[in-house]
């Protein structure tokens, strides 16, 4: 037990007990983001198996039954277990620090939820183990398929019962986090002068507080209805069911983006050695972002005929105007910049190009009239991919290379990230692109095979052949991180000339975070110390030089090699 | 941060009221989730209001445990407890016992913070420093 502030922990490794319940934000945070790139790993084994199967035409190892496993367990592992723990991990961790808290509010909570959103995964999984098999009706489950007539067996009450419990914990998880915002935040942190990565958690956990609720409320009325008494039947059936799983699931969607927007927008400006382009606007285009985001839910539900399509569609078209003015402030912010091309810069770049093609392909499924030539085809598939995978899994390297130094006191291999980064955007066009023209030539999602006379060999074996690019740029990463930690430079508590206030304690930081602040006085306070020194300096120079010293320019500071 | 909520809340309100007014939005569901989304926000807004808690707190001694295994033990207890709903009363017994042991650890942890919480304001009163005094953040 100590009393804040504390002394800080020793260097000695930790213990089992003190890496399982420590109740610091950081360990929480690590552990979070650890366990969520495990499942990461595992959605992606399941992806190559399934594109594998599909490389040709004709059952190769796989049969129908498996393979409907594998896409129900690959999508639920991937948009439930990996992406929003993994937002809420790096946020766990990065919140407090950047707020300049010296610990997060109600770390126990925060500890609770991972428990459970570890709980919850394994459960999900462990209907691998059940007699007849995992779950095998896509990550929604929708109704009637997922009711105990269509998908009787414990492997689907696993299912719904681990998604309840790990989106449980995701739940505690963000309430920590806005906790955390709402009240620790430094002296002169004032609400628009906090860091842009704050601001889009405030977005993203405005829709956590009211989406996650109703995903809880709809596990335990489809457990009901498998197991004690028709629910969904006698209510609004399965429209209604549809209604509250995309009223939880359409926001995911934006809860994965936002916070990886905040993290590209610091990256962009650390990186391009400027101050971010447009803040405020930012901000609000978050908030509204945000809101719509959470009306767009029934553009899911265009073709079941049960919804106002109108209304949806215009929402969903709206969307496009919070995202132009977020991609206006990243350019803006690049402009007349000194841009450095450093790993996380990349992979920021990645994410921009990346999400756009999602972006635009978007705009099309938000219109009925071409949803409905869309609904169910690759075309969808590779529209979410591009969403999530270019914006997620691209954001999310960028903040992994951004702030692994702060994290461990050691830089990743340039060489090896700039590699990564190369096969994971070739491997990211060469699998997603061919399932749009798949999609456009009428080739449906969810199916283990195809007729050889559609002529989709050739594009089905591209996307796995990009797949396994892919594998390749993640084992590369795994590479650079264990030969980092071993290996790696000492990077110092500032190696990239951050902006925010994580980079003003030491790397990685002390138990209650900060020995002291800098003062607050923008949403980038070290960047305003360091505008005041070189002001300061050629104020000397002008002193000791007169005035040809005083047009000599301002000293600027490079990132470190 | 009260405003962010209540703005937020007003920001769903309004668009809800669009396809209330011009797009003919009318079927039960979708008006009950935006609705619902109005109503957690203005709730949100109402209790931080009149509790106080929209600002930053400031300053003052916090004791907090560096580990909590009874929390970890929570954890794995609510867990054992949902899977006993499928997989037999047994484990549901066994999840609601190590709740219970987890609840009494969580009442100690507790009881040892109030303490070093204590011991900290009396030895911070000796130094005559100021404890224990939010202030709203400007």
């Amino acid at each position: 037990m100590s009393a804040a502030p504390s002394a800080r922990l020793g260097t000695r490794r930790a213990t089992l007990v003190e890496l399982l319940a420590a109740t610091d934000h950081k360990r929480i945070g690590l552990a979070t983001t650890a366990t969520a790139l495990g499942f990461f790993a595992a959605g992606g084994i399941l992806a190559l198996l399934m594109r594998t199967e599909l490389a040709r035409s004709g059952m190769q190892f796989l049969d129908h039954d498996a393979y409907n496993q594998l896409f129900t367990m690959h999508g639920t592992t991937m948009i439930l277990l990996f992406a929003p723990p993994v937002v809420m991990g790096v946020a766990t961790y990065f919140v407090p620090l950047q707020l300049g808290a010296a610990e997060i509010v109600w770390p126990r909570l925060s500890l609770l939820g991972y428990w459970l959103y570890l709980g919850g995964a394994l459960t999900v999984w462990s209907g691998f183990l059940t007699e007849g098999g995992a779950a095998r009706w896509a990550w929604f489950a929708f109704l009637p398929l997922s009711d105990a007539a269509s998908s009787p067996g414990t492997g689907g009450d696993l299912w719904v019962l681990g998604v309840a419990l790990s989106q449980l914990g995701v739940l505690l998880l963000g309430c920590s986090i806005m906790a955390t915002i709402v009240r620790r935040r430094a002296p002169g942190m004032t609400l628009l002068r906090m860091p842009l990565f704050c601001w889009s958690m405030v977005a993203t956990l405005l829709m956590v507080l009211v989406a996650w609720p109703v995903v809880l409320a709809t596990m335990v009325l489809l457990f009901l209805d498998r197991n004690v008494t028709d629910v969904f039947t006698v209510g609004g059936g399965s429209i209604t069911y549809q209604n509250l799983f995309w009223f939880f699931a359409h926001p995911l969607v934006y809860v994965i983006f936002f916070p990886l927007v905040g993290v590209v927008g610091e990256v962009i400006a650390t990186f391009s050695r400027r101050r971010f382009f447009g803040y405020r606007v930012t901000v609000l285009s978050l908030l509204l972002f945000a809101a719509l985001s959470t009306s767009v839910w029934a553009h899911h539900m265009f073709t079941t005929q049960g919804v106002n399509n109108r209304f949806f569609s215009l929402t969903s078209t709206m969307i496009a105007i919070p995202a132009g003015i977020e991609y206006f402030a990243f350019l803006a912010t690049m402009w007349r910049g000194r841009i450095a091309l450093r790993t996380p810069m990349l992979f920021a770049l990645g994410f921009v190009l990346l999400f756009l093609i999602g972006g635009l392909s978007g705009i099309f499924v938000a219109s009925p009239p071409l949803d409905y030539h869309a609904h169910d085809s690759y075309l969808v598939v590779a529209h979410f991919h591009y969403t999530l995978f270019g914006g997620t899994v691209f954001g999310l390297f960028a903040a992994i290379f951004h702030w692994f130094p702060k994290v461990t006191g050691r830089r990743l291999s340039e060489r090896l990230g700039v590699w990564q980064w190369a096969l994971m955007f070739l491997g990211a066009l060469l699998t997603f692109v061919p399932m749009f023209v798949l999609g456009y030539e009428g080739m449906p999602r969810q199916v283990a095979d195809y007729a050889a006379f559609r002529d989709w060999d050739g594009l089905n074996l591209l996307a796995t052949i990009g797949a396994y690019l892919l594998l390749v740029a993640f084992l590369l990463f795994a590479v650079n991180v264990l030969r980092s930690l071993r290996i790696g430079a000492p990077a110092g508590p500032d190696p990239w000339g951050g902006q925010t206030l994580e980079w003003a304690t030491a790397s990685p930081p002390p138990r209650h975070n900060f020995d002291r602040l800098p003062p607050v006085r923008s949403y980038a306070p070290l960047l305003d110390l360091r505008e005041e020194r070189a002001r300061a300096e050629r104020a000397l120079r002008e002193a000791a030089g007169g005035s040809d010293a005083a047009r000599a320019p301002a000293v600027h500071e490079e990132p470190a090699p | 941060m009260t405003r962010v909520f209540l703005g937020w809340g007003a920001l769903m309100a309004a668009i809800m009221l669009v396809g209330l007014l011009f797009v003919g939005l009318d079927d039960p569901d979708s008006l009950a989730l935006l609705g619902g989304t109005v109503a957690v926000m203005a709730a949100i807004a109402a209790v931080l209001a009149l509790t106080g808690w929209g600002g930053a707190l400031r300053g003052g001694l916090r004791a907090l445990p560096d580990i909590s295994p009874p929390t970890a033990l929570l954890g794995v207890a609510v867990v054992l407890a949902a899977l006993g709903a499928e997989l037999g009363l047994w484990l549901a017994l066994i999840g609601g016992g190590l709740a219970l042991l987890a609840i009494g650890g969580l009442a100690r942890e507790a009881r040892a913070q109030r303490r070093a919480l204590a011991r900290a304001r009396e030895a911070a009163a000796a130094h005559g420093a100021l404890a224990d005094r939010p202030e709203e953040a400007p």
